[in-house]
């Protein structure tokens, strides 16, 4: 008897419920409700839909080949292999910049030259890529390899890389020095003369400012770290 | 010889055959499992020298992403307990893998920022495994 009466008070106060959500949609006018919602719905879809472009947004980085009136065209290195994109330029709406250490300042379109290495951010269409922003940046290589040469009387280093490919290393006043410390288990600074012959360099160098020689793959070391071969054997 | 004799020949001689055949049987069994067990030992030994320590899997983020803040999660997959390399162009972070997932916040310069990753096996000696992955930073205007 008593559960009868607790499901007859559930099903009047659900229906009172009901009712008065009912009657309070009833005493709003229904255009306004249609308005709000609409326009609340387009904000959400509008939010959604910039989310989804940043989030899946890609930049696309190589040196410039081809400079026309409102494209350039750049050839970027995808899986080891060349590939050229169109970037299609807007007066108004395509921003270019040169980044200068930790800022980047706005130049004119006319500033870009041929060989800059430059990051283009945009939408890919089938025609190319209708440009953003262009920044030119400086190109870097960051690479792993074995010492196989010290050489204590000119400040180099030859570098052999694991596919073969050989660096020589200009060691630098400006050169950040590292080393792995195998007790420490932290990166400590390191001198010259403790690096040698087996040990291995993890090296970044800049391709746009690789140093006064001319040499193939010889360049002035931005940064090295080096893990001793004591570690690699252990 | 009496009837009686005759039937305890015959059943001495019937249980005495069962009994060998359960001896014989079970024998053949022990023996069965312990070469099974045996070469179950055997394998890994023999295999071990083509183990391949596992490859890096970088989870996250995609190549090429643009981000528009100054550092980034970094989260790879790698073979526990190895020594992991990671190069960014303003900084080299050295870490060992506690697990097989690890997630590490890399800073990103202004620009194209090239994150190399080099995974040292636990077994020292083995060949050291690379990989690169270039991201982004372009602060929106």
């Amino acid at each position: 008897m008593k559960s009868t009466h607790t499901a007859v008070l559930a099903s009047v106060c659900i229906a009172a419920t009901m009712t008065t959500a009912v009657l309070a949609i009833e005493a709003t006018p229904s255009g306004s409700i249609d308005d709000k919602n609409v326009k609340i719905l387009r904000e959400k879809i509008a939010t959604k839909v910039e989310e989804m472009r940043k989030k899946d947004q890609r930049a696309y980085a190589g040196k410039i080949r081809k400079i026309e009136d409102t494209s350039i065209t750049i050839a970027t290195i995808e899986n080891n292999e060349e590939k050229d994109y169109l970037i299609k330029i807007d007066e108004t709406l395509t921003n270019v910049f040169r980044i200068v250490g930790t800022v980047s300042r706005e130049i004119k379109k006319s500033d870009l030259k041929n060989n800059d290495y430059v990051i283009v951010t945009g939408q890919q269409l089938n025609e190319g890529i209708e440009a953003d922003t262009i920044h030119i940046d400086e190109e870097f290589l960051v690479r792993t390899g074995s010492i196989i040469e010290v050489s204590k009387e000119s400040f180099f280093l030859k570098v052999v890389t694991s596919d073969k490919e050989e660096f020589t290393l200009d060691i630098q006043n400006s050169t950040k020095q590292f080393m792995y410390n195998m007790k420490s288990k932290e990166n400590e600074s390191t001198g010259f003369s403790k690096l040698k012959e087996g040990d291995t360099i993890h090296f970044v160098v800049s391709k746009t400012n690789p140093g006064d020689s001319t040499e193939k793959n010889r360049y002035d070391a931005v940064r090295i770290l080096v893990i001793p071969q004591e570690f690699i054997v252990r | 010889m009496k009837k009686e004799t005759g039937i305890a020949v015959g059943l001495g001689v019937f249980f005495g055959l069962l009994f060998s055949f359960v001896v014989i049987l079970n024998t053949q069994t022990n023996k069965a499992v312990t070469q099974k067990k045996q070469a179950t030992q055997t394998r890994p030994a023999s295999t071990q020298g083509n183990t391949v320590a596992r490859p890096i899997e970088i989870v996250s983020p995609n190549d090429r992403s643009v981000f528009d803040t100054k550092e980034t999660k970094i989260t790879l997959k790698v073979e526990k307990d190895s020594f992991i390399v990671i190069q960014t162009p303003s900084q080299d972070i050295t870490l060992e893998a506690e697990s097989e997932t690890i997630t590490q916040v890399v800073p990103l310069t202004l620009g194209e920022n090239i994150v190399h990753i080099s995974v040292y096996p636990k077994s020292g000696g083995a060949k050291v495994q690379e990989k690169q992955l270039k991201v982004y930073y372009i602060p929106t205007t």
